[in-house]
């Protein structure tokens, strides 16, 4: 076990129980083990249904496990305190719609015991981070969808995390809204954050993490960083994912097929 | 405490932004002024019906802004997914439900205090008199009835599939109570047993809020209630309050979120 | 999907049909069903009697500045003695046409906790410094101003009803000196229920004692005895207190003009009626030794 590890996961398993007592409960993690050590940016990676959101609500303290325990900074999820240091991002941002992007931040700031001078500096400098300052005093319901992603950002680093969560966080973004989300977690990588985030973006999985995780049925498949795996499986990251939760493409409808549809099914299988 | 204060600071801000309390405070100035205007007296001067009609009104607006404003609080959070956000905060739970509870009172609170003002103005003008420490006295007993209603509504909430079923049952309940609750126990011990038992102990477990109801007192121009009986009410009231407060952190607790 | 869309169209018909059958047979046998001339009268319906009487009793209430029974009360104590009329004033009572049928006053000492009893409970106990729990009246004529606004709602809402009519009169001459107004009161009831002799009374007495006009107040009386008359039976033995002051209006008038003839003939009628017989016939042997 890793010493300067913040995120901890031990043989962790959650159940869904069916509202139908002749229907099995549904598993959707099991065993599993994971450590993100401290400056770490962790991409935590699956198809849908893999058990990422899980994952990430029985850190938050949103779902209870099952059976096996989970840790940040070596406090039990299950205590409030543990997420006296950590930042979320949602998949889908939701806010108080009828608040401005200041007025949110300072009640979030608040739930952090944060007051005064040294929540306006936060409140500042979190709005600067995400560029959205010009339209701080701007109701949520008028931002658009990148811009409601980038208060999201900013809510989850109002405290100063030391860790960060992050669910999906470019889903539904376009290419300018997932650019800038990108360079806010490589500054966030260089000020020395650790960063958790599921995402189905390989590219951009590549691009900013250390290590991955590629989850697949409630089990982890593989852990470790990018190059190794690249470098072990022989393949680009989209191969070694599709080849470890099992992906078996389509054959092409005729000898030789769609151009370009068979040559990416040879490549896989290759 | 900070947590709960903010959280409360939320709820009085969501109500300041929302049109429910302006609706509702025009309609009763409306009426009022319109009622008080009517030609119904022959140059008679009366003053008491305009009054109790004033108040009337409050306590149906009142009951309305603490219900619905109460019971679409967390059930707005979840359809609205701002409980995850939530809750990954260093927030627990109790915390939540204290914070929305004491926002939805203070907020209630607050549209009391204006409603209030409306009716001092309204019996100055009339009667060129206001009572104060009646009006005063009405004013907090009913803002402690509302704490009773608004705690009933934020566990009705955690209950009730919709907000509109948890609505509509608050406000039967409320309405039921202040109706009928002083007279369960006549209607008991009219009644052979077991029905007699029974009803006397609904009598004795329901929160009786027509307590807090003093309108005839100051339409009627009664002397204040003595300041003993007003504070024995307010531990009542903050005892069922309380009761029904942790009974909803409870129930919280052990809901799953999703 | 076609099923349900002829059952709904069918139990539509049905409804209908019914309404159409039920409609006229009901107005038949209720000819005084509350007619509405306003829109929110149309949209009350037959409900507005219940509204009206419910503001009645709320002018009632407001006699007693609030004291008053609810449904779950004693009510027998209260309603015996104080229907919207003061209890204290005793020759005001027995004028009070809403008094006639009363019983004779309660001393306050008898009523005790009044219709609420001893507490029950803690909870009762407490509860009854939170509303008006004992007996009380208005006073001055201020006050007793109260009470108009919802007799003339309980007027608009079911003009049929006679007492509220009579009940608003008395209070705009006796307490709040506003003959005129009475009038108008008592002329819109007379308009809104001809045959009320009780109502054509009460314009008599208007006309006689405060525009001192016996004549027409005269007439009036006369009119009221006809149509009392023209009641059924049962009508007129449960009104007979009425019909006695009717007569004895009618006797005075008659005595006071000359007319001792008419004069003897009202008395002897009222002999027949009133509860102290020795007396009116004293009355009669002066009036036939005089003449």
């Amino acid at each position: 076990m890793r010493t300067d590890s913040i995120l901890r996961i031990e043989e962790l398993r959650v159940e869904y129980r069916s509202r139908e007592l002749r229907q099995p409960a549904r598993v959707a993690v099991r065993g599993l083990n994971l450590e993100v050590a401290a400056g770490e940016v962790f991409g935590f990676l699956g198809p849908n249904g893999a058990g990422k959101t899980t994952t990430i609500n029985v850190l938050l303290g949103f779902v209870p496990p099952t059976s096996g325990a989970a840790y940040l900074f070596g406090v039990d999820v299950r205590r409030p305190i543990a997420r006296q240091r950590i930042g979320y991002l949602p998949e889908q941002t939701y806010y108080y719609r009828f608040l401005s992007a200041e007025e949110l931040l300072r009640f979030y700031g608040r739930l952090f015991q944060l007051a005064g001078g040294e929540l306006d500096r936060r409140v500042v400098a979190a709005l600067r981070l995400v560029d959205l300052e010009p339209v701080r005093r701007r109701p949520l319901r008028t931002y658009s969808k990148g811009m409601l992603q980038r208060i999201g950002l900013a809510q989850a680093l109002i405290n100063d995390p030391d860790l960060l969560i992050l669910d999906e966080p470019t889903s539904g973004l376009d290419p300018v809204g997932r650019m800038k989300v990108r360079e806010i977690i490589q500054r966030l990588k260089h000020e020395g954050k650790t960063v958790f985030f599921s995402s189905h973006e390989l590219g951009e999985v590549e691009t900013v993490c250390d290590r991955v995780g590629i989850l697949c049925g409630g089990e982890l498949k593989a852990a470790g960083r990018v190059t190794d795996l690249v470098r072990e499986h022989q393949a680009n990251l989209e191969q070694v994912f599709l080849r470890l939760i099992g992906y078996t493409p389509a054959l092409p409808p005729a000898e030789g097929g769609v151009p370009g549809v068979g040559g990416a099914a040879a490549e896989i299988r290759r | 405490m900070s947590k709960v204060w903010a959280l409360a600071g939320l709820v009085v801000w969501e109500l300041y932004r929302r049109k429910d309390f302006y609706v509702l405070f025009v309609l009763t100035a409306l009426i009022t002024v319109l009622m008080g205007s009517a030609g119904l007296l022959h140059g008679v001067r009366a003053v008491r019906y305009v009054e109790e009609l004033c108040l009337l009104l409050i306590w149906i607006s009142a009951l309305v802004i603490a219900v619905t404003t109460t019971a679409r609080q967390l059930p707005a959070e979840r359809e609205h997914r701002t409980l995850f956000p939530l809750l990954a905060k260093p927030v627990t739970r109790t915390e939540v439900i204290l914070g929305k509870a004491l926002g939805c009172w203070v907020a209630t609170g607050l549209c009391l205090v204006v409603f209030y003002l409306f009716f001092g103005l309204v019996s100055a003008v009339r009667e060129q008199a206001w009572p104060l420490a009646s009006s005063l006295q009405a004013l907090w007993l009913h803002w402690w009835m509302l704490a009773v209603v608004v705690a009933m509504s934020l566990l009705g909430s955690l209950l009730f599939a919709t907000p509109a079923a948890n609505a509509t049952v608050q406000f039967l309940v409320a309405g039921g109570i202040l109706l009928v609750g002083r007279h369960l126990n006549t209607v008991a011990l009219g009644l052979p047993e077991p029905g007699q038992t029974l009803i006397y102990g609904l009598y004795f477990a329901i929160p009786h809020l027509e307590l807090f109801d003093v309108r005839d007192l100051i339409v009627h121009d009664w002397a204040p209630v003595p300041w003993w009986a007003c504070a024995a009410a307010t531990l009542y009231a903050a005892a069922y309050a309380a009761a029904f407060l942790v009974l909803a952190a409870v129930t919280f607790r052990r809901q799953p979120l999703q | 999907m076609r099923t349900p869309l002829l059952v709904m169209v069918f139990l539509l018909t049905f409804c209908f049909s019914l309404v159409t059958w039920l409609k006229p047979a009901l107005a038949r046998h209720l000819p005084d069903t509350a007619r509405a001339e306003s829109l929110l009268g149309t949209a009350l319906g037959d409900s507005r009697r219940l509204f009206a009487t419910h503001c009645f009793f709320k002018a009632d209430r407001y006699l007693h500045s609030g004291f008053y029974p609810t449904l779950f009360d004693d009510r027998t104590l209260l309603a015996e003695k104080h229907l919207a009329g003061p209890h204290d004033d005793h020759d005001d009572a027995a004028d009070n046409p809403a008094h006639r049928r009363q019983a004779q006053p309660t001393p306050d000492a008898e009523l005790g906790y009044g219709f609420l009893g001893p507490p029950r409970d803690w909870l009762d106990r407490l509860g009854r410094y939170f509303f008006p729990s004992r007996h009380t009246h208005l006073e001055g004529k201020a006050e007793a101003g109260e009470l108009v606004p919802w007799l003339r709602v309980a007027a608009a809402l079911d003009p049929h009803r006679i007492e509220t009519y009579l009940v608003t009169a008395y209070w705009l001459r006796r307490h709040l000196e506003q003959p005129e107004a009475a009038l108008q009161i008592l002329r819109e009831g007379w308009r809104a229920n001809p045959e009320s002799y009780e109502i054509l009374f009460e314009l008599g007495r208007s006309f006689e004692e405060d525009r001192q006009d016996p004549v027409r107040a005269r007439n009036l009386y006369e009119l009221s005895l006809r149509k009392w008359e023209k009641r059924q039976d049962g009508v007129r033995e449960a009104d007979s207190q009425t019909y006695a002051l009717l007569v004895a209006h009618l006797a005075r008038l008659a005595e006071q003009e000359g007319r001792s003839a008419e004069a003897i003939g009202y008395f002897e009628r009222l002999e027949k009626v009133s509860p102290d017989p020795a007396r009116i016939r004293e009355r009669l042997d002066e009036l036939r030794r005089s003449r």
